[in-house]
């Protein structure tokens, strides 16, 4: 997979046209992480920003003088998805501290400064990306929210598969379909994840319901109606949506 | 009337030039709350982006069927401060609700498809304009944060 190929389905290059992703090739740099390092630190300068290319990076809201904990992540991210957009904030520190949670992880690193450069040459390009990054923001306000409204130990999970597969199937636009549900539910029960390919991925997007002690329910081929419908029928009221299931 | 001083002076506008400005004035009007007036409340479509004029706004967090609570205000906004960041920004839903916090308070409304059509015809407006907007964003995350840390406590926290 070349790298422009790759920066195609990145969540804030989305608009832009090949020349421009091209110019946007030349500032990219190639990191590998392993699991449990810290890719960077809540307070530390925010200078670039980072894509992951594959594994996962948690984001966790790391409290003063107490080690790191997987029971502080606010939420995952996987292939395609962007961190650092404080890097375009004042003060320009990290609002949350990041890890690799898998293996190993790849990530995609863009200087601040490369950008800029870029957008005071063209505008368009620099309309796109910060509209972009303020979309990758509205989320993460959104993930920060769900999670501290939701108990210690949410009695449902359900996870969204979100690998590059799931992605380019329509992942992102289910995991936000079932953020609106929950919001709107006023639900504070439900824990939101979202992770690798389970290896399906001609059945993609695909998600799964956990709910108490009883079976996982993996849904296949999922869309924002649809989830809708099996937040509303199998979430809320039990009944598991059947025509929906993997089997 | 929403005068060029004014418009210069405002929080996510302060980079634009005065041809610029006069391109957001077109679509800008005054209104006027009273104490406790809900301005907008979370959940909802947005049509309009937000500026304080005068007085006094408080940004709450709620969660839906729920009244608001004193404490639950995130952060308190004043003059030349931009709210309703939503407006611009998918999946257009306010995160919050706005009420009027002083006596009265005098606050523009920017209609958000005139502004997204203008960022459209000229990209210069439009990365001016987000870029400080992304700092808004940046800012209430910040308040949220405060919020979450103040609510949880530490030690709950640590139990997530």
């Amino acid at each position: 997979m070349t790298i422009l190929y790759f920066l195609k389905n990145v969540d804030i290059f989305k608009g832009l046209n090949d020349v421009q992703l091209t110019q946007i090739q030349q500032g990219c740099r190639e990191k590998e992480y392993h699991s449990g390092n810290r890719l960077f630190a809540e307070g530390e300068t925010a200078d670039r920003i980072w894509i992951v290319m594959n594994g996962q990076v948690d984001l966790r809201f790391d409290l003063p003088g107490r080690p790191t904990s997987e029971e502080n992540t606010i939420f995952s991210i996987t292939a395609t998805s962007t961190l650092g957009w404080s890097s375009f904030v004042p003060p320009y520190q990290y609002k949350l501290s990041a890890y690799c949670a898998t293996r190993t992880c790849k990530i995609l690193q863009i200087d601040k400064e490369f950008l800029f450069n870029l957008f005071k040459k063209d505008f368009r390009m620099g309309f796109l990306i910060i509209s972009n990054l303020a979309g990758v923001a509205s989320t993460h306000f959104h993930q920060l929210q769900n999670s501290a409204t939701g108990p210690p130990s949410s009695a449902i999970t359900i996870t969204v598969h979100m690998a590059t597969c799931g992605i380019a199937a329509g992942a992102r636009e289910v995991m936000t379909a079932l953020m609106e549900e929950i919001y709107s539910s006023g639900r504070q029960d439900i824990r939101v994840k979202s992770s690798g390919c389970i290896g399906k991925c001609p059945t993609e997007p695909n998600v799964t319901v956990e709910i108490g002690g009883e079976e996982p329910v993996v849904y296949q081929k999922m869309t924002p109606e649809k989830i809708c419908q099996v937040f509303q029928k199998h979430i809320i009221k039990g009944k598991v949506q059947e025509d929906y299931k993997l089997i | 009337m929403i005068t060029l001083d004014f418009l210069e002076n405002v929080e996510v506008f302060k980079e634009l030039d005065d041809n610029q400005l006069a391109e957001v004035q077109k679509y800008c009007r005054e209104t006027e709350f009273s104490r406790g007036d809900k301005i907008f409340g979370a959940g909802e479509a947005p049509r309009y982006l937000w500026v304080v004029m005068d007085g006094q706004v408080a940004l709450q967090w709620e969660l839906p069927g729920r009244s608001a609570l004193p404490e639950t205000t995130i952060t308190t906004l004043s003059e030349k401060m931009t709210f309703g960041w939503s407006s611009l920004v998918p999946p257009y839903k306010y995160r919050l609700s706005a009420y009027c916090s002083t006596r009265t308070c005098k606050v523009m409304q920017i209609e958000k498809d005139a502004l997204i059509n203008l960022f459209e015809q000229d990209a210069e407006i439009g990365y001016k304009v987000m870029i400080k907007l992304l700092s808004v964003v940046g800012s209430r995350f910040l308040n949220l944060q405060d919020e979450v840390a103040k609510r949880r406590g530490s030690d709950i926290m640590n139990q997530w």
